[in-house]
């Protein structure tokens, strides 16, 4: 036993919980490690390579070894987790538990794995593969993500304002109170459930007279009375991005939700992010009993918890005088400060003598014997035949303080070293971020409050307002020692070998890094990812200070020649869960039709298709199969007819003096032609040549126009034409808008449809020499004003039929009503599928594949090439001199009818050692009952009649004849009919 | 939460797409939302009565059919919209609207008195976005 309670009667109430299976009682306000460390237990953890047992080293977000899984939640830090009731917690990297794990063997054979040896080791046999990966995989990685998904209630929150102020203490609260009291509007987050940051966990702090503490709850209290101040406690700034915007994670914010996670956008930053405590490098330093002084201290001041009973310090620098003072005064143990400097403050040595601490100068530790910390061994740095031991089962270590630079360097901003701090220190710029007190270099408490209230004044002057100086006086801080630290500093070994641990998180040595730089991976960036220095969970919080510091005495450099990695989000992880916002219906939009109600209560089979849409597949009637369905529904539409939803095809009108300018442009067709009240298929490129989209396009008026596009493109194309009229042509008058969903789209078509048109009533003359195929009328139909356009994608007389989407229902029901006698049936998308095969009309996404252009397809009457330019004509112009086969659309018929090729079937060469084509389209015809299919294949139109071979995706072959890509009513009687 | 969300039913809406400057003046005698530098949204008017006071060469088009609207209303409903989209409310006139992302799909918001929120999305998003939007 180590740890244990110091005499405090605020705890609170007592809980119940497990670590490892076992039993133990902690307190309410009491974190995991707390009350670990309170029990006395010392091994919480194993090291992530070696499996070294560990202890708690820390007491926040800078713990690199106490990860543990609470529940169902891996990857949680014992030094984050508050009590609760019941918590059920368990050691990761452990079987069966931190105390005794199967896996340590792997500390025997630690000389095989060095940095890197996963380059070096498992390559050969290289069939020997499958096996290595399995046991790599097996024993990789830490916790296990639990098979039943988890419950987990996140949320996430946008917030605004002014200024973000990171971290609430000292410094962050003065500048919070500088902001908020010149008017800014302000938002505050800290990770902490409390201001105050590390410096007011207890006494030794007076602000005009008052303890820290009532300082500090007196200026939270002003700030939360502020309207235009928004203050997030227990909220982890994760990430800095461009334009101000940052996120924060929200631990437990209310009752039914685990954690929010926060999007906020401010003008502003101002960080205060403080800094963290630096480990001292020496042979054993990881073992269970080495823990950050920083942290003992603040385990007794919070938590009322000693760590030890006899706690020796090792530290290189004054300030830890001051906080081994502080502990010493809390009642715990502290007997000695070995500390390798020859020279020391006399005021820091008065302070920690007058209360019995002994100062041992010019020493270092050695190393630590044994399985965790029962004594240390001590020398005089020159003279380390002179060990001896020294008692303890604490070593409280201080080997500096590294600020936390990684915000600053999330949005770009740089860092320069500071060999006085022996730390790298954010470079103002001109952005609107800065950085104040600890993060910025200013450690001690009244320099973190003074500089915040400065820097807090400069933001406010910045987004030009003005702030009165903050009314503080006096700040008194005792035992209040300059940091006079000597830079980085590693124990000098007596005898080769040992291990002295430089990132604890990732198990990476001082011998590690040294080795990696005789290997040539002597730039910071190699080093990292050779040694895994800096990628464990914390990314190296700990240990990015010391590892550059090892790494630069290896090059005979400095630290700031050798430089830093990039810093960048999450500063710390983050769930998935958490940025999935679960607690919200968070579905992929969908998108209906006014008939939608009806194809579902008809019991079509509704497909997710392009642009979101719901649309039916099919209308299977009682036993039907899909095949059967559709093709019941070809042979009506092609004998009688049909009737299916068209709404979702994209619709734009487009209005302007230069609108027929601007369509010869964008289309491969002639507009100036066009007369109102007529249509034509029109056809866009891209630059290249290859087919963007296509539609029908009407003339409403001369200077007036209707856009079709494909359903899936529609608001590509919209965006298509708001570029080039915004952008590339603002010159031209003209001016568009979408009417996809005003308009619902009713297509009516087969033999019958004109019959049942009529039947239905209208005032339009349906006669094929007033209404002929393309044209547009406007009128009424079964009452409803309409807009009536002969169009067809199915090769049937059709017509397509625009009313006011919420008269859509009323129209469909009266034709289906007005073709009952005629024996009409709703239409889906399959059998138009199967239907638009038959006649050999392209698809984009099928035969329009981003590969081919319009002469590929066959359609060069779609294009006036005597134009005198397009998009694309370029493009189409080096296609025809380009001596390359090009692909050609075909059509392709099995030898055996009943044979449906495969869709996706590539069409090998001679050799059949490479594709030259696929089928992009193939179905089973109703009509010609037999199978057919559409392909795109290279110089196809030379090979009619000729048979290929093709591949298929299942590994079959099989062969195919090439044919014309029609196959029913080739010259289009029945459409133009 | 307390919020009411409740349809805006049926209503009378145009489009424009005109030069600010030329339309502006006119489309004031209208409620009308601007949308973008030259796209206006009106409500409770007739495409016809709209195109009778611009000029020829705007594009007018009767869009009532083409949103389908919400009204957020109670005192947690500023709380919920900070939930469901990034805009800066606190920077919003009352009256102004403008054009925002909900879930990924755009949503022209405007501000009322009294903390009330108009919501309108094209309609064929509407049965999820009601979904989504009580799911907030």
């Amino acid at each position: 036993m180590s740890g244990y309670r110091l005499p405090n009667p605020a705890r609170g109430a007592p809980l119940r919980f497990s670590f490892d299976g076992r039993p133990f009682v902690g307190h309410q306000g009491e974190t995991l490690a707390a009350a670990l460390l309170a029990n006395g237990e010392r091994v919480v953890a194993r090291s992530f390579k070696y499996h070294r047992p560990r202890g708690i080293y820390g007491i926040g977000l800078e713990e690199p070894n106490a990860i543990v899984t609470i529940d169902d939640q891996p990857h949680a830090l014992a030094t984050r987790v508050g009590l609760r009731d019941g918590l059920t917690a368990r050691a990761v990297n452990a079987w069966p538990s931190a105390r005794f794990d199967l896996r340590a063997i792997h500390d025997v054979f630690g000389r095989l794995l060095p940095a890197g040896f996963h380059y070096k080791t498992f390559m050969g046999p290289g069939r020997g593969w499958n096996l290595y990966e399995g046991f790599i995989r097996r024993a990789a990685g830490l916790g296990r993500i639990a098979a039943a998904p988890m419950q987990w209630r996140t949320q996430a929150q946008h917030a605004h304002g002014d200024v973000l102020v990171v971290g609430a203490g000292p410094a962050g609260i003065a500048a919070a109170l500088t902001l908020a009291r010149a008017g800014c509007r302000v938002v505050i987050a800290d990770d902490g459930a409390y201001p105050g940051g590390a410096e007011a966990d207890g006494a030794g702090v007076l602000i005009d007279g008052r303890d820290a503490d009532s300082w500090f709850a007196a200026a939270t209290a002003e700030l939360d009375a502020m309207p235009f101040v928004r203050r997030l406690a227990d909220a982890l700034v994760t990430g800095l991005y461009d334009h101000g915007f940052a996120t924060a994670i929200e631990r437990q914010p209310k009752a039914g939700l685990d954690q929010r996670l926060w999007k906020l956008r401010t003008r502003a930053v101002v960080l205060a992010t403080g800094a963290i405590e630096r480990p001292m490098i020496f042979v054993n330093n990881d073992r269970p009993g080495v823990m950050s002084l920083a942290a003992v201290r603040g385990y007794a001041e919070r938590y009322g918890v000693a760590c030890g009973r006899n706690v020796v310090v090792f530290a290189n620098n004054s300030a830890a005088y001051a906080d081994a003072a502080a502990l010493k005064r809390l009642g715990v143990g502290v007997s000695a400060i070995v500390d390798p400097r020859r020279v020391i403050a006399s005021d820091a040595i008065a302070c920690v003598s007058a209360l019995g601490i002994a100062v041992i100068a010019a020493h270092a530790v050695i190393e630590i014997a044994g399985r965790s910390v029962e004594g240390v061994s001590i020398a005089p740095v020159e003279n380390l035949d002179a060990m001896r031991a020294l008692d303890c089962d604490v070593l409280a270590v201080s080997g500096g303080w590294t600020p936390l630079v990684h915000l600053h360097s999330h949005a770009g901003g740089r860092v320069a070293h500071d060999p006085a701090l022996s730390a790298f220190l954010p470079v103002a710029d001109s952005r609107a971020v800065w950085s104040a007190g600890a993060c910025a270099g200013r450690l001690g408490f009244a320099d973190a409050l003074a500089d915040g209230a400065r820097v807090g004044a400069i933001a406010a002057r910045a987004l030009g307002r003005h702030a009165e100086p903050l009314d503080i006086d006096d700040v008194i801080v005792r035992d209040a020692f300059a940091l006079d630290l000597e830079s980085s500093f590693e124990s000098p070994r007596r005898e080769p070998g040992g291990k002295a641990f430089v990132d604890l998180a990732a198990d990476v040595t001082a011998e590690d890094l040294r080795l990696a730089a005789r290997e040539g991976y002597d730039s910071v960036e190699l080093m990292k990812r050779y040694t895994t220095a800096g990628m464990a969970l914390d990314q190296g919080r700990h240990a990015n200070a010391n590892a550059i510091a090892v790494l630069a005495g290896a090059r005979g450099d400095t630290p700031g020649a050798v430089g830093t990695t990039t810093y960048r989000p999450p500063f710390a992880p983050i769930a998935f869960g958490t940025i999935a916002d679960r607690t919200g219906q968070r579905l992929v939009p969908f998108r209906t039709t006014t008939l939608t109600r009806w194809h579902q209560e008809a019991r079509a089979v509704m497909y997710d298709v392009g642009g979101g849409w719901r649309r039916p597949g099919y209308y299977p009637r009682v036993g039907q199969s899909l095949d059967e369905a559709v093709a019941h529904e070809c042979r009506i539409c092609r004998a009688k007819a049909v009737i299916y939803d068209s709404s979702p095809l994209g619709k734009i009108e487009i209005k302007g003096r230069d609108v027929v300018t601007f369509l010869e442009r964008l289309y491969t067709n002639r507009w100036t032609d066009l007369a109102p009240g007529m249509g034509r298929y029109g056809m866009m490129l891209f630059e290249d040549g290859r087919v963007f989209d296509d539609g029908v396009v009407f003339r409403l008026a001369p200077d007036h126009f209707l856009i079709h596009t494909t359903t899936g493109n529609a608001e590509a194309a919209l965006q298509r034409l708001e570029y080039h009229r915004q952008i590339v042509w603002p010159e031209l008058d003209l001016r568009l808008l979408p009417v996809t969903t005003q308009w619902a789209d009713i297509v009516l078509c087969g033999p019958q449809a004109r019959d049942i048109l009529a039947a239905v009533g209208t005032d339009l003359d349906l006669s094929r020499e007033a209404f002929p195929f393309m044209a547009l009328r406007s009128g009424k139909v079964a009452g409803i004003s309409a807009r009536v356009m002969r169009v067809s994608f199915t090769g049937e007389l059709s017509f397509e039929i625009h009313v006011a989407a919420r008269q859509a229902e009323q129209l469909w029901l009266a034709l289906l009503e007005a073709g009952r006698a005629h024996g009409i049936a709703p239409l889906g998308s399959e059998a138009n599928h199967v239907l638009r095969i038959e006649k050999g009309f392209i698809s984009v996404g099928h035969e329009a594949d981003g590969v081919a252009d319009p002469f590929d397809l066959g359609m060069k009457w779609i294009v006036a090439m005597d134009k005198s330019d397009f998009i694309g004509k370029r493009s189409l112009l080096r296609n025809q001199r380009d001596p390359a086969p090009r692909p050609q659309l075909v059509g392709l018929l099995a030898p055996d009818p009943s044979i449906v090729l495969p869709e996706g079937a590539q069409i090998l060469d001679a050799a059949g050692a490479r594709g030259r084509g696929y089928v992009t389209a193939s179905c089973m015809s109703p009509t010609l009952q037999r199978s057919i299919a559409l392909a795109l294949l290279e110089d196809g139109r030379k090979l009619l009649d000729s048979e290929v071979r093709l591949f298929t995706p299942s590994g079959e072959t099989m062969n195919a004849r090439v044919t014309r890509p029609i196959f029913f009513d080739p010259k289009s009687e029945r459409m133009r009919g | 939460m307390s919020v009411t969300i409740t349809s805006l039913g049926a209503e009378r809406l145009v489009a424009v797409h005109a030069p600010a400057m030329e339309a502006v003046p006119f489309l004031a005698r209208f409620t009308t939302l601007q949308l973008a530098a030259e796209e206006f949204l009106c409500l409770d008017v007739a495409a016809h009565e709209v195109a009778a006071v611009l000029d020829r060469g705007a594009l007018v088009v009767d869009t009532g059919d083409a949103y389908a609207g919400w009204m957020l209303n109670g005192p947690d409903a500023r709380d919920m919209l900070a939930r469901a989209c990034a805009l800066d409310l606190d920077m919003m006139a009352i009256g102004a609207a403008t054009r925002c992302l909900m879930g990924g799909v755009s949503v022209v918001l405007r501000l009322l008195p009294a903390s009330r929120f108009e919501l309108r999305v094209e309609r064929s998003y509407a049965e999820w976005f009601e979904l989504w939007l009580r799911g907030v």
